[in-house]
C-alpha cells in the first residue's frame, strides 16, 4: 500500500467533500424550511463561478474583492429568486415550485452559454503555491478553500442555532402554521432562507474555480450531487447534510482511486441506493 | 360514466381532426412531419408521466431512464439477435415494466412526494451513469445506430408520414386504455389512495401495492414510447435516459395539465412546435424557452388545457363548474394528506 497515494485522494476527497458540503447545504436548508425543491440551486453556483471570472479577469478586481462581491450580488438576487419563481406559487403546489425553478435555471443555464460560451473559463488564484506536507502535495488555494469552507458551515451552524433569525427559520421548518400564529414574519423567513442559500451557493461557485475551471456546464452535475448528499443525509437535515457532503466527498475519491475510476461517479448513487433500501429517511432522518 | 368521459370530446375530436389532417398542410416535408411523430411519442411519454402525477399525485422524475431503457431495449433485441421490431414493442414495455416494479417497491414502500421525486431522480442519473460507461452494451456515448424500422407484410414504415399514423394509432389505443383505467376498480383505488391514503388504506385498498403497480404500468408505458422513439429514429444512446428528456416530460405533463388525459398530448404539441419556433433564434432559443416556460407557470398554474376547459365551458355554458377540479386535487400535494 502506497501511503502518499492514499493521503492524495484523502487529501483530494477532502477538496471535493468541501464543495459537496456547502453546496448540499444550502439546497438542504431551502428544503427544510420551505419544503422547496430548488432545481436552480446548481445555476447560482455556476452563476457565482462566471460572475467571479467576469469580476476578475475582465473588471480586474483581485480575487478575494470578486468573491466578497460575488457572494454579496448573489445573496441579494436570492431575494428576487423567491419572490419571482418561489413565492408566487406556494399556494399551488409542490410541483408548480419545481416547474418555476427548472424554468429559472433554463434561463440562467442558456443565458450564461449566451454570455460566456461554452468553453470552459480560468480564473486568476490568489496565490499558488504547491507545498508538500508529508508525501501529499497541496496547494496555498486548495488550504483557503478547506478553510472557508469550515469557516462557513460554522458560520451557518452559529446562525441557525444562536440567532433570532436561526430560531424563527427553524420553527417555520417544522410548523409554518405554528410559526405564523406565534407571530413569525414567515415571509421575511422564506426571503432570508433563499439569500442564505444562494449565498452558499454562490460561495461554492466561488471556491470550485479553486480547482478547477469556471463553466456555464458544471451547475448540473453538481445539482445530481447534491441531491444524492441530501438523501443519504435525510432530506431537509442540514446538518446531516454537511457531514454526508464530506464523507461521500471522501470516499468517492478513495472508490475512483481503488475501485474504479470508472464507475466513480456511479459510486454516489449506488450509496444513495443502499441507504434508501436500508433506511429510506435518510442516515440522519427522524421519521 | 358515459357522461364522466363526454367533456374530453370537445377537445378529443378536433385534436384527432387536426391531427389526422395535419400532414396534408404544414407538415408536408418529411422533416415537418418528423416532428408530428416527435409530438406523438412525447405525448405518449407525458401520459405515461401524468399517470403517476396526476392519478397517484406522486412523482418520478427518473421517467427519462424508463423511456430509454425501453428504447435499448427492443433496439439491442433488433441489432443483436435480429428479433423483429414488433418483438421489441412488446418486449420493452414489459421490461421497463418488471424494473418498474422493483424500483417501485424499493422506493414507494416509504417515501412519498417530494422525497420520492429526489429518490426517482437518483435512480435515473444512475441508469443513465450506468449507460453511458457501459460501453460494450449501450456504446458508449455514441450510442447503437441502424436500429431497423418495423415491417408490416414485408412493407417497411420507414416513411415519416406512415409511421406518424402508426404511432398516432397507437397513442389513440393508450388514450382509450387510460381514460378506461382510469374508471375501472384499480383506477379508483388508485385515486382513492392520492386523495387519502389512511382512509383509503381504512377501507381496505392496499395503498402500497396498488401504487407499485399503478407505477409499473407508467413505466411500461414510457418504455412502449422509448421503443417507438428507437425505431423510427434509428438510435439510441445513453442520453435518452438522461435529464434532458426528464426535463422535456416534465414540461410536456405541466404545461398541458396533469390528470387530464388531453393534457399532456397538448402540451406535447406545444412543446415540439413552440420549441421548433424558437429555433431561428438560435443560441437565445432555451433562453426564451425558460422565459416562456415562467410565463406560462405564472399565468396558468393548472397548464394550458384546464385554462382551454374553462374557456371552452364558459363559450358553451355548459355547468359543470370548476368545484370538481379543486375537489379532485389535480396536484399532487393539494388533496388530502399533508402530514408526510
Amino acid at each position: 500500500m502506497n501511503w502518499d497515494i492514499l493521503g492524495q485522494q484523502i487529501w483530494n476527497g477532502l477538496l471535493n467533500g468541501s464543495i459537496y458540503v456547502i453546496f448540499a447545504a444550502g439546497l438542504s436548508l431551502v428544503f427544510g424550511v420551505m419544503r422547496v425543491i430548488n432545481m436552480a440551486h446548481g445555476e447560482l453556483t455556476m452563476l457565482g463561478a462566471m460572475l467571479l471570472f467576469t469580476v476578475t479577469s475582465v473588471m480586474g478586481l483581485s480575487y478575494f474583492a470578486g468573491a466578497a462581491l460575488v457572494v454579496v450580488m448573489m445573496a441579494l438576487a436570492g431575494f428576487l429568486v423567491n419572490r419571482v419563481t418561489v413565492r408566487p406559487f406556494l399556494g399551488h403546489s409542490e410541483l408548480v415550485v419545481i416547474l418555476s425553478t427548472v424554468a429559472l435555471s433554463f434561463i440562467l443555464l442558456n443565458g450564461s452559454l449566451v454570455v460566456w460560451g461554452s468553453t470552459p473559463k480560468g480564473v486568476d488564484k490568489p496565490f499558488n503555491e504547491v507545498l508538500q506536507v508529508g508525501g501529499v502535495y497541496m496547494t496555498t488555494a486548495q488550504i483557503l478553500l478547506v478553510g472557508v469552507c469550515f469557516t462557513a458551515v460554522l458560520a451557518l451552524y452559529l446562525v441557525l442555532t444562536r440567532t433570532k433569525l436561526g430560531k424563527m427559520t427553524r420553527a417555520t421548518g417544522q410548523n409554518l402554521l405554528g410559526a405564523r400564529l406565534i407571530g413569525i414574519n414567515t415571509t421575511a423567513v422564506y426571503d432570508a432562507t433563499l439569500i442564505i442559500a444562494s449565498g452558499l451557493a454562490a460561495l461554492a461557485g466561488v471556491l470550485i474555480v479553486l480547482i478547477s475551471a469556471a463553466s456555464p456546464n458544471l451547475g448540473q452535475p453538481l445539482l445530481i450531487t447534491g441531491f444524492a448528499v441530501v438523501i443519504v443525509a435525510g432530506m431537509g437535515n442540514v446538518g446531516g447534510a454537511v457531514a454526508v457532503g464530506l464523507f461521500l466527498g471522501l470516499t468517492e475519491a478513495l472508490f475512483g482511486q481503488y475501485v474504479s475510476t470508472f464507475y466513480r461517479q456511479g459510486y454516489l448513487y449506488v450509496v444513495m441506493i443502499i441507504v434508501l433500501l436500508l433506511r429510506p429517511q435518510g442516515l440522519f432522518g427522524r421519521r | 360514466m358515459r357522461l364522466r368521459n363526454r367533456p374530453g370530446l370537445w377537445f378529443g375530436a378536433p385534436a384527432l381532426a387536426v391531427a389526422a389532417t395535419a400532414p396534408l398542410f404544414l407538415f408536408t416535408n418529411s422533416y415537418n412531419r418528423g416532428l408530428l411523430v416527435l409530438i406523438v411519442i412525447y405525448a405518449m411519454a407525458g401520459l405515461s408521466l401524468d399517470y403517476i402525477m396526476g392519478e397517484m399525485g406522486q412523482f418520478s422524475f427518473g421517467h427519462a431512464a424508463f423511456w430509454g431503457f425501453g428504447a435499448y431495449v427492443s433496439a439491442k433485441l433488433a441489432l443483436d439477435l435480429g428479433v423483429s421490431p414488433w418483438i421489441g414493442f412488446l418486449a420493452a414495455p414489459v421490461a421497463a415494466g418488471l424494473v418498474g416494479l422493483l424500483i417501485g417497491y424499493i422506493a414507494l414502500r416509504r417515501t412519498r412526494g417530494l422525497e420520492l421525486a429526489i429518490v426517482t431522480l437518483g435512480f435515473g442519473v444512475l441508469a443513465w451513469t450506468v449507460a453511458l460507461r457501459w460501453r460494450p452494451v449501450t456504446g458508449g456515448p455514441a450510442g447503437l445506430r441502424q436500429v431497423p424500422p418495423p415491417s408490416l407484410l414485408g412493407w417497411e414504415i420507414r416513411s415519416e408520414l406512415a409511421y406518424y399514423y402508426f404511432a398516432l394509432l397507437l397513442l389513440l389505443g393508450v388514450v382509450f386504455i387510460l381514460t378506461r383505467l382510469r374508471e375501472s376498480r384499480f383506477g379508483r383505488a388508485v385515486r382513492s389512495i392520492h386523495e387519502n391514503e389512511d382512509l383509503a388504506s381504512s377501507i381496505g385498498v392496499p395503498a402500497t401495492r396498488s401504487y407499485v403497480f399503478a407505477f409499473s404500468f407508467a413505466c411500461a408505458l414510457v418504455g412502449f414510447s422509448g421503443a417507438l422513439y428507437a425505431h423510427h429514429f434509428r438510435f439510441v444512446n445513453p442520453n435518452l435516459l438522461g435529464l434532458q428528456y426528464m426535463f422535456i416530460f416534465l414540461i410536456v405533463v405541466l404545461l398541458g395539465g396533469t390528470g387530464t388525459v388531453w393534457g399532456p398530448v397538448l402540451g406535447a404539441a406545444i412543446f415540439v412546435l413552440v420549441s421548433e419556433w424558437l429555433r431561428a433564434l438560435q443560441e437565445y432559443r432555451f433562453l426564451i424557452f425558460g422565459v416562456v416556460l415562467l410565463m406560462v407557470v405564472l399565468f396558468m398554474p393548472n397548464g394550458v388545457f384546464p385554462a382551454l376547459r374553462r374557456v371552452a365551458r364558459r363559450v358553451t355554458g355548459s355547468g359543470r363548474s370548476g368545484g370538481e377540479e379543486a375537489a379532485r386535487g389535480a396536484y399532487p400535494g393539494s388533496g388530502g394528506s399533508e402530514a408526510g
